[in-house]
C-alpha cells in the first residue's frame, strides 16, 4: 500500500520523472546486491562507484546541467566565442534527497553497516516512502531497516503522528506562510534605501519563515511516518539556541549535517589530520552543502559563511564563546545564522550585499515597514517558541508537546486540540491558498 | 460567498493532461473550488482574521480606521498610487486625456447636430468623502490625477460637467447619516438628491420642463438598502456582520410630479454601479419616455425599473444615441481614467463611419498588422484618428446616414401605437422579436418596399396575447413580483408558470378596463 500510494504520489507531482526515479532506484537496488555478493574488493569499489555514480549522475545532469552551461557561457563570452545552447533542464522534485537517501543505503552497504534488502519493494519503499520523498529527513538504512519489514501500530502512535502531522502543518500554514507573504512584499522594495530597523526585521522575519516552514514539513514528514509505523530521525533540534555554529549544524537539518559528516567530511579525513586538513576539509563540506542547495553562486557563497565560521570557531572562536557566556554566544550566533539567511534568500549577490550592508547602515532615520499585525503576532510567536527552548521550562514543554505518552484526559485533549488544529489548517489554506515548502525547490 | 468566482469544470483525464500537469492543475482548482465545508471554513478563517488582526484577503477591499471599508482602488487614487496601473507614465497619461477631451469635443459636435445633449457626471467619491478613516499609506505626489486633469479641461473645453463629488464634500454635514455608509461601496438614499440636481440640469440645459423629483416622509430602510448598506463587507465573507449603527440610515418616500407642460425625455446613461442606486429610488420611467443604463459600456440595462439587461452587443446603439435626447455619462474620481468606458470612440465611428468604410478599414489594418478581425476592430476602435475624416479638430463627417435614418425611422414605428400593435400582431403570431420586425419595417420605409403594417389587420385579442407575454417577460426579471406569485402558490396549487400566466392576464384585462 505506501509502495503504491508512494508511486502514485511522486508520479501525480512529477509524471514526467517518476520512471528516471524507480529507474535509477531499482538500478541501485541491483547494483548494492552485486556489490555485496561480489568478494573482490576492485570489483566491490567499481559497483560501488557504479551505484553512486548513477544516483549523483542524475543529479548533476538535473539540478547542475543549467548553471554549469550559464557559467561556461559567461567564461567562453570573454573571449568572443559562441554561447553553447542547451534547452532548460526542469529540476525533478525531491533529486536532492532522495539521491542522498540512496547514496547511504549504497555506502553503508559497502561498509557492511548492513546487509541489502532482499526484496526490491522494500527497497522502493525506503527510497520513495512519499512523508519524506519530497524534503526529508535523509534517513539512514539501518535507521528503518526492522520497520520496513514489520511495523508496530498503535492508538497512541497514531495520536503521536497526527498530532506532529498537525504542528507541522500549522508551523507552515499558520506561521511560515504568514511571515513570508510579508517578506517576499519587503525584500520586492528598493534595497538601497531599506532602513536599518526594516533590514533587520526583514531578515529576522525570514529567518523565522525557513525555520518554521522546514521545520514544519519536517514535522509533517515525521508525523505520518508514525502513523505508518516508522520512527524517522529528528531533523531539527532549536537550532537558534545555538551557541555557535559548530552547534547550530548539530541542530539543523539534522540529517544532512549527519550525511556531511558520515559520507564527506569522514572520509576526507575528518579532524583526523592536520589543522590546514581539516580546515579545508570543512570549507569543502559546506561548499558542497551550499551547493547542494541550489545551483546558483548565492547558495555556495552560504556555505562558504558558515565554513568560515566553522574553521574561526576551531581557531579560536569558540573559546570566545565559552569566556563571554551562553547568551550572547546565542545572539551573536544567531546574527551570523541570519546574515547567512540574507545571502541564502537574495540570488543576486549584488542585492545581498546591497542588504547586509543596509544591516550594517545603523539608519534608523524611517522605518519603511507597513505591516499587519498577523506578521508582527506571527513573528513574536516564531521568536518566542525558537528561543523557548532555551530555557527549562521551555524544554520541558516541548518534551510534553513532542514526545510525552497522554494519559486518557490527555489523548482526549490532544485528539480536540489535533483536529482543531486541522480544521484550522484546512481553513486556512482554503481561504488563502496554499505556498509550497522553501526546501521543495531543493 | 461574495467575490468573483470562475466555475471550475471537472477535470478530464488523459495520459496527455497527466503527463503536462494539466490535469493535475484542474484537479487542485476543482478540489479548492469544491471542497466540503469550503464556505465555512472561509468565512471561519476570515473571521479569525478579523477579529484578531483587522485584515482581510480580499484583493478589493481596504480596511480602514474605525472598521470603515473601501475599495482598494479608490485608497489607491487618494495617495496616488493608483495610475500606474493603467499606464506608465504622466506624459502618456496626458497624452491619452487629451486624445480623450478632443474625441469628446468632436462626439458632442456631432451629438448636436441631432440636438442631442452630452454631460458628464461625477458621483461621490469615499476615500474623498471621509479621508479621516482611510488606512495610513505614502502619498505618491509624482503621479497625475486623471480627476484633477479633467475637472479642468472639461471646463476649459466647454464640456457639461457636473462634480457631485466637490458637491458632496460642501454639503455632507447637513446629511443624518454617511452618504456612502461605513461598510459600503455605493451612496444609498442621498442619490436622490443628486439625481434631483441632475434632472434639474439636464432640464435647463434643453430649457424645457422635466417631471420633478418630490421628496416625502421619512421611511425605514428596505431590505435591499440594508443590503446595500453592507455591499462591501460581504466581499470580506466573515461569518458575523461587522457592528455598525444601522438605525441611523433611512430612506423617504419619492414620488414624481409632472407638471402640464412636463416633457419626458429619452436618454442614455453610461457609467458605474452608483446609478444603480438612483434607479432603486427613482422609476426613472416616470421621468424619461425610454431611459436605457449602459452599464461600463458592457451591458445594457433597459425596460421598466431596467430590470431586464442583455450584453451591449445584442443592442441597436445606433438607435438609442440617434434618438436620445441626453446622453450622460457616470464616473467616480478612482475611475475618470476610463473616460467614457469607449463609449465616445463607439458613438463617433456608428455616427461618421457607414458599414462599407469600416469594413475597408478593417480589412486594411487586417492585412498591415497581420491580426484577425476582432483584433483589428479593436486596433481601430483605440486609435480613432486612422479613420479618414476624423484627424485633428475638424467635426467628423456624419457618413452613416443611411445607418442614422434607418435608426430615426426605427423610433418613430415605436412611437406610432397603430403601426406598432400592427407589428406585435405579426410578431405574435410569426414568432419573431418586435424589435427586429421594426428594424424590418424601418428598411421597408427607407427603400419603398410594401410595409408590413398593411399586411395586419388589428386584432385585440392577438394585441391582448402580445401584452400579456410581455407582462410574463417584465415580471420574470421582477424578483418582487416573483415573491408575489411564490407566495400564492400555496393557496392556488398552481405551478409558477400557470400563476405567472393567470396573473399577468389579470393585469392586463385590469389595464384595458382602466384605459376605458
Amino acid at each position: 500500500m505506501i509502495l503504491l500510494f508512494s508511486i502514485v504520489f511522486y508520479g501525480f507531482g512529477a509524471p514526467d520523472f517518476i520512471l528516471w526515479l524507480l529507474g535509477s532506484t531499482i538500478a541501485n537496488f541491483f547494483l548494492v546486491k552485486l556489490m555485496y555478493k561480489t568478494e573482490k574488493k576492485p570489483l566491490k569499489k567499481l559497483y560501488c562507484g557504479l551505484a553512486i555514480s548513477v544516483s549523483l549522475g542524475l543529479l548533476v545532469y538535473y539540478k547542475y546541467a543549467n548553471f554549469l552551461i550559464d557559467n561556461l557561457n559567461a567564461l567562453i563570452s570573454v573571449f568572443g566565442a559562441n554561447p553553447i545552447k542547451m534547452a532548460k533542464v526542469l529540476l525533478p522534485i525531491g533529486i536532492s534527497f532522495f539521491t542522498f537517501q540512496s547514496i547511504t543505503y549504497v555506502i553503508d552497504t559497502y561498509r557492511g553497516n548492513n546487509a541489502p534488502m532482499d526484496k526490491l519493494s522494500d527497497y522502493i519503499v525506503y527510497i520513495m516512502m512519499f512523508p519524506q520523498l519530497i524534503a526529508g529527513p535523509i534517513v539512514r538504512y539501518c535507521d528503518i531497516e526492522g520497520e520496513i519489514r514489520h511495523r508496530e501500530y498503535s492508538s497512541s502512535e497514531c495520536l503521536q503522528g497526527l498530532f506532529r502531522f498537525v504542528i507541522g502543518l500549522s508551523k507552515k500554514v499558520l506561521v511560515a506562510d504568514v511571515i513570508g507573504a510579508q517578506v517576499d512584499q519587503l525584500l520586492a522594495t528598493p534595497l538601497a534605501s531599506m532602513d536599518t530597523g526594516t533590514a533587520w526585521i526583514t531578515i529576522a522575519a525570514y529567518t523565522m519563515q525557513l525555520y518554521f516552514d522546514f521545520a514544519g514539513y519536517s514535522d509533517m514528514a515525521i508525523g505520518l511516518g508514525r502513523i505508518m509505523g516508522f520512527h524517522f530521525p529528528e531533523n531539527f533540534d532549536n537550532p537558534y539556541n545555538s551557541a555557535s555554529i559548530t552547534e547550530f549544524w548539530r541542530r539543523w537539518h539534522i540529517t544532512l549535517g549527519a550525511f556531511m559528516r558520515n559520507y564527506l567530511y569522514i572520509p576526507l579525513g575528518g579532524n583526523r589530520c592536520s589543522k590546514r586538513r581539516m580546515y579545508f576539509n570543512l570549507w569543502v563540506v559546506f561548499l558542497l552543502s551550499g551547493l547542494w542547495h541550489g545551483a546558483s553562486w548565492n547558495f555556495v557563497v552560504w556555505g562558504a559563511w558558515h565554513g568560515m565560521w566553522l574553521v574561526l570557531e576551531r581557531m579560536g572562536l569558540k573559546k570566545f564563546y565559552e569566556r563571554i557566556g551562553k547568551a550572547p554566544s546565542v545572539i551573536i550566533t544567531f546574527i551570523i545564522a541570519m546574515v547567512g539567511w540574507a545571502i541564502f534568500r537574495i540570488e543576486d549577490m549584488g542585492d545581498a550585499f546591497t542588504f547586509i550592508s543596509r544591516l550594517f547602515a545603523f539608519d534608523f532615520s524611517t522605518f519603511s515597514i507597513k505591516a499587519d499585525g498577523q506578521f508582527y503576532t506571527m513573528l513574536i510567536i516564531a521568536l518566542l517558541f525558537s528561543f523557548v527552548g532555551l530555557f527549562p521550562f521551555g524544554k520541558k514543554l516541548q518534551d510534553t508537546i513532542y514526545y510525552k505518552d497522554y494519559s486518557v484526559a490527555g489523548t482526549i485533549v490532544a485528539w480536540v486540540l489535533a483536529l482543531f488544529m486541522l480544521f484550522f489548517c484546512i481553513a486556512a489554506i482554503n481561504a488563502v491558498g496554499f505556498s509550497p515548502f522553501i526546501y521543495f525547490r531543493f | 460567498m461574495a467575490g468573483q468566482s470562475i466555475p471550475v469544470a471537472t477535470p478530464s483525464l488523459s495520459f496527455e493532461n497527466l503527463t503536462a500537469g494539466v490535469f493535475q492543475d484542474n484537479l487542485e482548482q476543482y478540489l479548492s473550488e469544491n471542497i466540503g465545508f469550503r464556505e465555512p471554513m472561509t468565512r471561519f478563517y476570515n473571521q479569525y482574521l478579523w477579529d484578531f488582526f483587522r485584515k482581510t484577503y480580499s484583493d478589493e477591499v481596504a480596511i480602514g480606521k474605525d472598521d470603515w471599508l473601501f475599495f482598494n482602488f479608490n485608497v489607491d487614487e487618494y495617495y496616488g498610487k493608483e495610475m500606474y496601473r493603467w499606464i506608465e507614465s504622466n506624459d502618456k497619461a496626458v497624452d491619452r486625456f487629451e486624445k480623450q477631451i478632443r474625441m469628446l469635443k468632436k462626439l458632442i459636435g456631432v451629438l448636436k447636430t441631432f440636438d442631442i445633449d452630452f454631460l458628464i457626471y461625477t458621483t461621490p467619491d469615499k476615500a474623498n468623502l471621509y479621508p479621516q478613516f482611510l488606512p495610513e499609506r505614502d502619498f505618491d505626489t509624482t503621479t497625475i490625477h486623471a480627476y484633477d486633469y479633467y475637472r479642468q479641461a472639461l471646463v476649459e473645453n466647454g464640456i457639461p460637467y457636473i462634480d457631485m463629488d466637490s458637491w458632496f464634500i460642501n454639503m455632507q454635514d447637513t446629511l443624518d447619516y454617511p452618504a456612502i455608509p461605513q461598510t459600503s461601496a455605493h451612496w444609498i438614499f442621498p442619490a436622490v438628491y443628486a439625481a434631483d440636481s441632475l434632472f434639474s440640469y439636464m432640464a435647463t440645459m434643453k430649457g424645457i420642463e422635466m417631471p420633478r423629483i418630490v421628496i416625502g416622509e421619512r421611511l425605514e430602510c428596505s431590505e435591499l438598502t440594508k443590503g446595500n448598506i453592507r455591499d462591501l463587507e460581504k466581499l470580506l465573507n466573515l461569518q458575523r456582520d461587522i457592528t455598525i449603527n444601522e438605525d441611523i440610515y433611512y430612506e423617504r418616500e419619492v414620488s414624481i410630479r409632472s407638471d402640464s407642460n412636463a416633457v419626458k425625455p429619452n436618454a442614455v446613461f453610461i457609467g458605474n454601479s452608483y446609478f444603480f442606486a438612483i434607479n432603486q429610488y427613482i422609476d426613472l420611467n416616470e421621468v424619461f419616455s425610454d431611459v436605457r443604463y449602459w452599464f461600463y459600456n458592457m451591458t445594457e440595462y433597459y425596460g421598466q425599473r431596467l430590470q431586464k439587461n442583455r450584453p451591449i452587443s445584442e443592442t441597436d446603439r445606433l438607435y438609442a444615441i440617434v434618438n436620445a435626447d441626453y446622453i450622460a455619462w457616470f464616473t467616480d474620481k478612482a475611475q475618470m481614467y476610463k473616460i467614457s468606458y469607449g463609449f465616445a470612440e463607439d458613438a463617433l465611428l456608428r455616427l461618421c463611419v457607414s458599414d462599407s468604410l469600416w469594413e475597408a478599414e478593417v480589412e486594411k489594418v487586417m492585412v498591415a498588422e497581420n491580426v484577425n478581425k476582432t483584433q483589428a476592430e479593436d486596433i481601430l476602435r483605440n486609435d480613432i484618428e486612422r479613420i479618414e475624416g476624423l484627424g485633428g479638430d475638424c467635426v467628423p463627417a456624419i457618413r452613416n446616414t443611411r445607418g442614422i435614418v434607418l435608426a430615426q425611422t426605427a423610433y418613430r414605428i415605436n412611437q406610432d401605437e397603430n403601426w406598432l400593435n400592427a407589428l406585435k400582431i405579426k410578431a405574435f403570431t410569426d414568432n419573431e422579436s418586435l424589435e427586429s420586425l421594426v428594424k424590418r419595417e424601418a428598411i421597408n420605409v427607407v427603400d419603398g418596399h410594401p410595409l408590413l403594417r398593411d399586411d395586419m389587420a388589428v386584432n385585440d385579442s392577438i394585441l391582448t396575447e402580445y401584452r400579456v407575454q410581455e407582462v410574463v417577460e417584465n415580471w420574470r426579471n421582477n424578483t418582487e413580483m416573483i415573491d408575489i406569485i411564490t407566495k400564492q402558490l400555496e393557496e392556488t396549487g398552481l405551478t409558477f408558470e400557470e400563476q405567472l400566466l393567470m396573473d399577468a392576464r389579470w393585469f392586463v384585462d385590469n389595464e384595458k378596463n382602466n384605459e376605458k
